[in-house]
Parts: C-alpha cells; sequence; structure tokens
C-alpha cells in the first residue's frame, strides 16, 4: 500500500471516528443507562424512536 | 478501472503476509469499538454494531456484490452473484414474515408506491454501475480501503440527505399507499407467492446461463449470503425493523446540515418529531447508524484478513469526478426510491412490501442502461 492510499484512508478513519466523537459531545440528549431500552426490540414494545429508509415525509 | 482494481487486489493477496499481529489488534479493536458503543448508548447498540461488524465481514469477504452479480449476469449470462442474492432475500423472508405477523413490535420496510419509487430506484439502478457500488457494495467497499468507494461517500451521504429533504416534493407527482403483502395475503400466502417468484426468477437465471464462475468460484459466495442472512434476521429482532442504509446515511447530512446552520424543523421530512428526536440525539442511538458503523469496521477486518485491504486504483480524473457526483446522484435516488438494495431491494422484498418487487424491477432496468453508460465511461471489467 503506497503512503499516499495509506494516508486517504487514514484521513477517512480519522473524519469518520471524529465526527461521531463530535456528534456524542454536540448531542442535547444523553444515554441513560438506567432507562436504556431493553436489549432487543422482540418481545418489547417498540422504541417508536426510530427512523428507516422506507420512512415517508408526514 | 475495475479490472485494476481486481487485478490488484489479487496481487495484493498474493503479497499479502497475513500479519497475525495486526488482525489480532484489528479484532480487539473492533471488541473495544462495541464495548464503547455499549457504554455510549447502550447493550442493543452494542449488539447493533456487533451485527453490523458481520454484515461487513460477510460482504467483503467473497466481495458479495448486488451490483457486480447484477451486472455479470447482463454482461456474460452467469447467474452466480444475482443467485447468491435471491438465496438471502428468500432465506431472511422465510424467518421474517413469520416473525412480523405475530409480533407487533418489529416493524417492516413498508413505503408508498410512488413515481418517485419508479424514478429513483431506475436512477439509483443505473447509478451503481456507474460507482461499482450499491449502498452496501459502496460502504463496505469504503471500509475495505478503496479509494474510487471512499470519493463516493461523502456525496453518498449529501445526497442521501437532499433527497429525504425534498422528497415530499417528489412524492406530490403521485404516490399510492404502502402495501404490505403480509396484511394482503396473510403470512403464509405472502410467503408461498413470493418464494415461487424467487423460484421462478432463479429458475428464468439458471436456464438461461452462457457461464458460470466468471467471478465467484465455490460455495464461498452462498455461504455469505446464508450468513448474511441470518444477521438480517438478528438486525431485525434487535432493532425492531429491518437492515438498512441509505436512511442512516442521510441522518449524518442532517446532523451536518443543522450544525452549520439550517433549520429543519420545517421541513416536511427532517422536522418530523422522530427525526428531530434523531437529530438531536448521538447518532449511535440510530439503529441504522450504528450497523452502518460496524459494517464499515467488519469489512476493515475481512479486507485485513484476506489481503485485499486498500487495493489499487487507477483511474482518471474524469472518473474521479464521476464518483463523487455519482455518490451524490445514488444518495439522492435512493431516498427518492426508499432504499437502496438494502433498505428496499432485500429489506422491502423479505418483509413483504409490494415496493421492494417495484425497486426491484425499476433498478434492474437502469442498471441495464448503467452498463452501457460504464462501457462508454471507460469503466470496463
Amino acid at each position: 500500500m503506497s503512503m499516499r492510499r495509506g494516508a486517504w484512508i487514514a484521513l477517512f478513519w480519522a473524519l469518520l471516528l471524529g465526527f461521531v466523537a463530535l456528534d456524542y459531545v454536540k448531542s442535547r440528549t444523553r444515554h441513560d443507562p438506567f432507562a436504556e431500552p431493553p436489549p432487543w426490540a422482540l418481545g418489547h414494545a417498540a422504541s417508536g424512536r426510530g427512523g428507516h429508509c422506507s420512512s415517508a415525509p408526514r | 478501472m475495475a479490472a485494476g482494481v481486481a487485478a490488484a487486489s489479487a496481487a495484493a493477496t498474493a503479497r499479502s503476509s497475513r500479519r497475525p499481529g495486526r488482525i489480532a489488534a484489528l479484532y480487539l479493536l473492533a471488541i473495544v469499538a462495541a464495548l464503547a458503543v455499549t457504554f455510549a448508548a447502550g447493550l442493543r447498540a452494542g449488539l447493533l454494531f456487533a451485527i453490523g461488524v458481520g454484515f461487513g465481514a460477510a460482504l467483503a469477504a467473497v466481495s458479495f456484490g448486488f451490483t457486480t452479480g447484477w451486472r455479470i449476469w447482463i454482461r456474460e449470462r452467469d447467474p452466480t452473484g444475482f443467485l447468491a442474492q435471491l438465496l438471502l432475500i428468500g432465506l431472511a423472508m422465510a424467518a421474517t414474515i413469520p416473525l412480523l405477523a405475530t409480533r407487533p413490535e418489529l416493524a417492516g420496510a413498508y413505503a408508498p408506491l410512488s413515481v418517485s419509487l419508479v424514478l429513483g430506484a431506475f436512477v439509483f439502478g443505473a447509478a451503481m454501475q456507474v460507482a461499482d457500488g450499491c449502498g452496501s457494495g459502496s460502504l463496505y467497499k469504503a471500509g475495505m480501503g478503496n479509494p474510487f468507494n471512499l470519493a463516493v461517500l461523502p456525496g453518498f451521504i449529501a445526497g442521501s440527505f437532499l433527497g429525504a429533504t425534498h422528497l415530499d416534493r417528489w412524492l406530490a407527482l403521485g404516490s399510492l399507499p404502502p402495501v404490505s403483502l403480509v396484511d394482503a395475503l396473510g403470512a403464509g400466502g405472502a410467503l408461498i407467492v413470493q418464494l415461487a417468484a424467487l423460484a421462478a426468477i432463479a429458475a428464468l437465471l439458471w436456464r438461461t446461463r452462457r457461464a458460470t464462475g466468471v467471478r465467484w468460484k465455490g460455495k464461498g459466495i452462498y455461504v455469505a449470503a446464508i450468513a448474511l442472512a441470518v444477521f438480517a434476521v438478528l438486525n431485525l429482532v434487535v432493532a425492531g425493523q429491518p437492515w438498512g442504509i441509505v436512511y442512516g446515511l442521510g441522518l449524518w447530512g442532517a446532523k451536518i446540515a443543522t450544525w452549520a446552520g439550517w433549520d429543519l424543523t420545517a421541513n416536511a421530512f427532517w422536522g418530523r418529531p422522530e427525526q428531530q428526536a434523531q437529530i438531536a440525539a448521538p447518532l449511535l442511538d440510530d439503529p441504522t447508524s450504528v450497523t452502518n458503523l460496524g459494517l464499515l469496521a467488519g469489512a476493515l477486518i475481512a479486507a485485513a484478513q484476506r489481503g485485499t485491504f486498500a487495493p489499487q486504483v487507477h483511474a482518471t480524473a474524469t472518473q474521479w469526478v464521476a464518483a463523487v457526483v455519482t455518490g451524490v446522484v445514488l444518495g439522492y435516488s435512493a431516498r427518492l426510491a426508499f432504499g437502496c438494495n438494502i433498505g428496499a431491494y432485500f429489506a422491502g422484498i423479505s418483509t413483504g412490501s409490494a415496493h421492494g418487487w417495484i425497486w426491484f424491477g425499476a433498478a434492474f432496468a437502469g442498471s441495464v442502461v448503467g452498463v452501457r453508460l460504464r462501457d462508454k465511461l471507460g469503466l470496463k471489467g
């Protein structure tokens, strides 16, 4: 792998992880470990917060 | 260019010293990342990250291609990749439809039957051939360090965001409500009709085959299809919704736009309470975003293990520009079509949504055009 390709890939991962970290810091809501949803949806009430590719506008 | 990628991949495999220390470090990093996601967003998010790693590893390990599967059938009449897709959809459907019929807490991928669906899927089908990557393909190849797909991804994010932003205007062209075949025919009826349709397509592909083993040799691609089906069912069980890709990328774009000062509260899509809550919350709370991140990590690990990480790409300036532009088109058209090959084609059909079948037909027609366009741009192979 050339240095240039390696640099582009490193930049990609740095930007991605930086984006996730920045998003976490800037988010107005924080995860509450005592109020988190069950580990899986099956058998529990739907959380109702999601979005999916099939979601349509109001 | 793709031929160059393939040759370089083979060379990379030959050159690879399979550095076990580095690969073990990558596995360790993935475990640490899953634990970090669990700490930051809960066990459900951690599980979804791990499922995403499984998606990425299965896709990258055999270069499972929705785009390539169709292109090789169109060019060579080799049905291997196409048949693996049908196997994946059929297997997932056999578990998903009974679950959806009996468990109201789980949701399928049901979308309106709109003009935008047909237009978007057609354009997406053409663009994915030019970009040599659909939703999952662009993501896992970016994870593998393919520079061409690294160039596609930012455009994909911008396009997904803008497509969702404009979706209400496209829906004004004409739209019918979503159709769930599970509701219309019952679980048994939907399963029988859809499995029969998949079997008929598979039989047609097999009867008209002219070559096999052009790209995928051995049973690896079918094993990957089985693994992907298992991960997709797990995704539904854990997330409560089917596997998707493009929505997550659009959400990333919406977050960046909001940080830049764009007020999305009045937008017909991003202004919905669910979307506003997701823009305000960490992206690790969004199932699609978390599986996307896991997918990238899983593809990186699989590529490192196979010695196919960071393939060398020889592309002209025009082809690089085409990659960026095509990324925008892919993202935009996927939102018009209510999903890409995963969110609409795979998740739509496997959860019994009529829009999945319409997406399939329109995107395949687009791919026939896209393969010719690819040749004209000099992107052969």
